[in-house]
C-alpha cells in the first residue's frame, strides 16, 4: 500500500514467539491421544506447505489461536477435531527428533475467506445489463 | 475481617447537589416516573469471610470450570422436575420454591433496568439467551459443579458461564446474602458491556462490573454505587498510581498475582466510583464522555481531556478512597419486575433432563451431560433440545454423521431450535456448492435462524461469506458490519469487513479494520501441561472470553 495511503498508527506486526520460527500450511490431519483419566496425553499435528507434509508436536504447553469466525465458535471449539482444512501458522522451535519437523510452540488457525467463484456467462450478460442501463 | 456493605435503611441523606445526568434523568425519558438521584450512603463494617475472596475467585472459578472432571457424581441435580420462571428478560429454573425464583428473576430484572437506566443507549440482550439456574442448596449446587466439591476450600454461591451460543447464571437459593450473587452480577455486566463496546481499558471494564455488581435490591428500590467490600484493602496498601493502572492488560501480574489483583480490582472499583459520584462528575456524565472518546482517543489523552490531570485525579481519588461515606443513587423498581406477574410452570422431567444436560454441555463436562441427555431421550423421544444436545456432544467426540442426524431430527422437532438449524446447514454439503438452488437453500436457512434469533451474529458472518463467494462485496459487508455491531467484541468480526473492504479495493480503511482485530481476529487459548510433563491439552477450549483473561 503506498506510504500516503497508510493509515496512521504504528504498523501491525504479527507476534512472534522468542526462539521460535514460523510456518505456514493447511492442517492435514491432527491426532489427540488421551489417557486414562480422559485427560489429553499428546498432540501432533500434521501440516501440508506446499505438498510437503510437516508434522509438529506438543512436548510442552502451546497456544492455539483460531478464528472467530468458525462457524462451530468458541463453545464448541476443539484443537483436536473439525480443523482440518484449515490455514494453520505453526510456531515452533527445531525438534531434536528427526520424525517431527518441529516442536510446538503455537498453533493459528485461520479462516480465510472463500474464493468467489467464477462468474458465469449469465452473470456477465446481467452485468452488462446493469452498466448499459 | 471486614468488609464493606450498604445499609438500605433509612439512612440516605438526599440529593448531593449535581442535577442527574442526561443519561441519569430516568425521571423525564422513562415511563413510569422513575428516578435516579444522587444520594448519601453510609457504609458499616460487617464480618465475612468468604467474601475475603470474591471476584478474585470468580477468575479461579472459571479456570477449574475449564477442566473436565470425570467424577462420579452421586446423583443428579434432575432428581425431581424443576420449575420455570419466566420474567420479561429473564429465565430461570429451579429446583426450589418457585417463590424464590420469582425472587431471583426480579433481582436480574432490577439489575437489567438499573443498567439500561444509567446507560439508556446500551443494547441489553445477546443473541446468546441467558439461562439462570437456581439450584436449591448445597447439594444440589454440588451436582451441577461437582468440580468445586473436588477439593476443600471455596464453594461458589454462585457464578456465571460466558458463551457464545449460550449463557448460564448458576445462583443457590439458600444463600440470600446479596455478596453471594456479586460475583454473577459482575460476570452479567461484563457480558453486556462486551455487547455494547468494542474494548474498554482493564481496569474500567472491571470496574464498572464491580459497580454495578454492588447494586443492592428492595422490592420497590435499586440502590446503585453500593460501598464494595473491596474497600477493606484501602488502608493497608497505597493506591496504585494512575498511569500504571491504565496500563494494566489481561497478562499484567496485577490481574493475575493474588495480592497485586486485590488492590487493582479494589482501585478500578473505587475510581470508576469516584468518576462516577464524585465530585464534579457529572453523576456519570464524564464518564460516558469518556467512555465515548476511546474508540478514537488514546486512552490517556482521553482521560486527561475529560477528568484532567491524572495527577490531581489521583490524589481526589486518595482521599475519597479514606471517606466513610459514599455517594450512590437509587431507582424506584418499575412496575414490569413486579414479580407476580412472572409466568411460571412446570417442567416435565425430560425437559429437565435436557436442559440440565445442555448446561453440562455448554460447561465442556460432556460426562456428566451424556447421561442426563441420553435419559431425557428416553423419557421424551421427541424432544428437540434433547436431540440438539445429544448432536452436540456427538460433535464433540468427533461423530459428525450422527451430530448432522440428530441436529436434522431437532429442527424437525421444534423448528424453533436455530442453533440446531445453523449447525446443520453448517455441516451439510449444500456450504460448499457453488450450484444457485443450494446457495438459495443455504441463504434462506441463515435468515431462518435470523428469524428465530436476529442477534445470532455467526448466521451474518455466514451469510457474508456466502455473499462473497456469490461477488456481492456490498451485501457481503453489509452483513459482516452487522455481525460486527452484535459482537463487537470478537475482534475476527472486524477482520471480515476489513477483508471484504479489501476485496471491494478500499485497502486504507480495510487496514483500520486490522487494526481492530488482535490477534489476527480470534481467540488463543493455551494448552498446558500434565506435571507428569507429558504434553497435556484441554481436550477443548474452555468455556468463555474467561479463558483469554486468566
Amino acid at each position: 500500500m503506498p506510504s500516503a495511503q497508510r493509515p496512521a498508527g504504528d504498523p501491525l506486526a504479527p507476534s512472534v514467539i522468542a526462539g521460535a520460527q514460523v510456518v505456514e500450511g493447511v492442517v492435514k490431519s491432527v491426532h489427540c491421544s488421551r489417557g486414562a483419566d480422559n485427560e489429553e496425553q499428546g498432540y501432533t499435528v500434521v501440516i501440508d506447505q506446499g505438498g510437503h507434509d510437516l508434522t509438529f508436536q506438543a512436548k510442552s504447553g502451546f497456544g492455539v489461536g483460531y478464528s472467530d469466525t468458525l462457524w462451530w465458535g468458541r463453545d464448541h471449539f476443539s484443537s483436536c477435531l473439525h480443523i482440518e482444512g484449515l490455514r494453520a501458522v505453526v510456531h515452533y522451535k527445531p525438534s531434536s527428533d528427526a520424525k517431527y519437523a518441529g516442536e510446538l510452540a503455537r498453533l493459528d488457525l485461520r479462516d480465510d475467506l472463500p474464493q468467489q467463484q467464477p462468474k458465469t456467462a449469465e452473470d456477465k450478460t446481467a452485468e452488462k445489463t446493469s452498466m448499459s442501463k | 475481617m471486614n468488609y464493606w456493605y450498604l445499609a438500605a435503611t433509612g439512612e440516605y441523606q438526599g440529593v448531593n447537589g449535581e442535577s442527574p445526568s442526561g443519561h441519569y434523568s430516568l425521571g423525564s425519558r422513562t415511563p413510569g416516573g422513575l428516578l435516579l438521584e444522587s444520594c448519601k450512603m453510609r457504609s458499616h463494617r460487617t464480618t465475612k469471610n468468604a467474601r475475603q475472596r470474591g471476584l478474585r475467585v470468580s477468575k479461579s472459578i472459571f479456570a477449574i470450570l475449564s477442566i473436565i472432571f470425570l467424577a462420579s457424581v452421586s446423583g443428579t441435580a434432575s432428581d425431581k422436575e424443576w420449575t420455570e420462571v419466566r420474567s420479561q428478560h429473564f429465565r430461570v429454573i429451579t429446583d426450589g420454591s418457585e417463590g424464590a425464583a420469582r425472587r431471583v428473576a426480579r433481582e436480574f430484572e432490577q439489575i437489567r433496568f438499573a443498567m439500561s437506566g444509567v446507560y439508556p443507549k446500551l443494547r441489553m440482550d445477546s443473541g446468546a439467551p441467558l439461562l439462570v439456574i437456581c439450584p436449591r442448596d448445597e447439594s444440589s449446587m454440588k451436582t451441577l459443579a461437582p468440580q468445586f466439591w473436588k477439593s476443600k476450600g471455596f464453594k461458589p454461591a454462585g457464578y456465571f458461564q460466558h458463551g457464545w451460543d449460550k449463557e448460564y447464571a448458576v445462583v443457590r437459593l439458600d444463600e440470600v446474602r446479596p455478596e453471594s450473587y456479586e460475583v454473577v452480577y459482575h460476570e452479567y455486566v461484563h457480558s453486556v458491556m462486551h455487547l455494547n463496546l468494542r474494548w474498554l481499558p482493564v481496569w474500567l471494564d472491571e470496574g464498572l462490573a464491580d459497580f454495578h455488581a454492588n447494586t443492592r435490591f428492595e422490592k420497590s428500590r435499586i440502590y446503585v454505587g453500593a460501598p464494595s467490600w473491596r474497600m477493606r484493602v484501602f488502608g493497608l496498601r497505597p493506591l496504585i498510581p494512575l498511569d500504571t493502572l491504565f496500563e494494566v492488560t489481561p497478562s499484567s501480574p496485577y490481574y493475575h498475582d493474588e495480592d497485586k489483583a486485590d488492590l487493582f480490582y479494589a482501585q478500578s472499583w473505587l475510581l470508576t466510583h469516584y468518576l462516577f459520584f464524585g465530585q464534579g462528575m457529572e453523576s456519570g456524565r464524564k464518564l460516558l464522555r469518556f467512555i465515548n472518546l476511546l474508540d478514537e482517543t488514546d486512552q490517556k489523552k482521553a482521560f486527561e481531556q475529560v477528568f484532567g490531570e491524572p495527577q490531581k485525579v489521583q490524589k481526589n481519588l486518595e482521599t475519597y478512597g479514606r471517606t466513610y461515606s459514599m455517594a450512590g443513587g437509587w431507582l424506584n423498581t418499575p412496575p414490569s419486575t413486579d414479580e407476580k406477574e412472572f409466568k411460571s410452570r412446570k417442567m416435565s422431567t425430560a425437559e429437565t433432563e435436557a436442559e440440565l444436560g445442555s448446561y453440562h454441555l455448554w460447561s465442556r463436562q460432556g460426562a456428566l451431560a451424556r447421561p442426563l441427555i441420553e435419559q431425557a431421550l428416553k423419557d421424551d423421544p421427541r424432544l428437540g433440545l434433547a436431540h440438539e444436545d445429544m448432536a452436540f456432544l456427538d460433535f464433540a467426540e468427533g461423530k459428525d454423521q450422527e451430530a448432522l442426524r440428530e441436529f436434522g431430527q431437532a429442527v424437525s422437532l421444534d423448528p424453533k431450535l436455530y442453533l440446531s438449524l445453523f449447525s446443520q446447514t453448517l455441516m451439510s454439503p449444500i456450504t460448499r456448492s457453488d450450484a444457485p438452488a443450494d446457495q438459495a437453500e443455504f441463504e434462506r436457512a441463515m435468515l431462518k435462524v435470523l428469524e428465530q434469533d436476529p442477534q445470532f451474529a455467526p448466521a451474518l458472518v455466514q451469510l457474508a461469506r456466502l455473499y462473497v463467494r456469490q461477488g456481492n462485496l456490498e451485501k457481503a459487508y453489509e452483513a459482516a458490519r452487522k455481525a460486527e455491531g452484535f459482537e463487537p467484541a470478537r475482534a475476527g468480526y472486524h477482520l471480515l469487513s476489513g477483508r471484504i473492504l479489501q476485496l471491494r479495493g478500499h485497502a486504507p480503511e480495510a487496514a483500520t479494520f486490522a487494526a481492530l482485530s488482535p490477534r489476527a481476529g480470534g481467540a488463543l487459548i493455551m494448552m498446558r501441561l500434565s506435571s507428569s510433563g507429558t504434553a497435556c491439552l484441554p481436550p477443548s477450549a474452555p468455556p468463555a472470553t474467561h479463558w483469554l483473561l486468566q
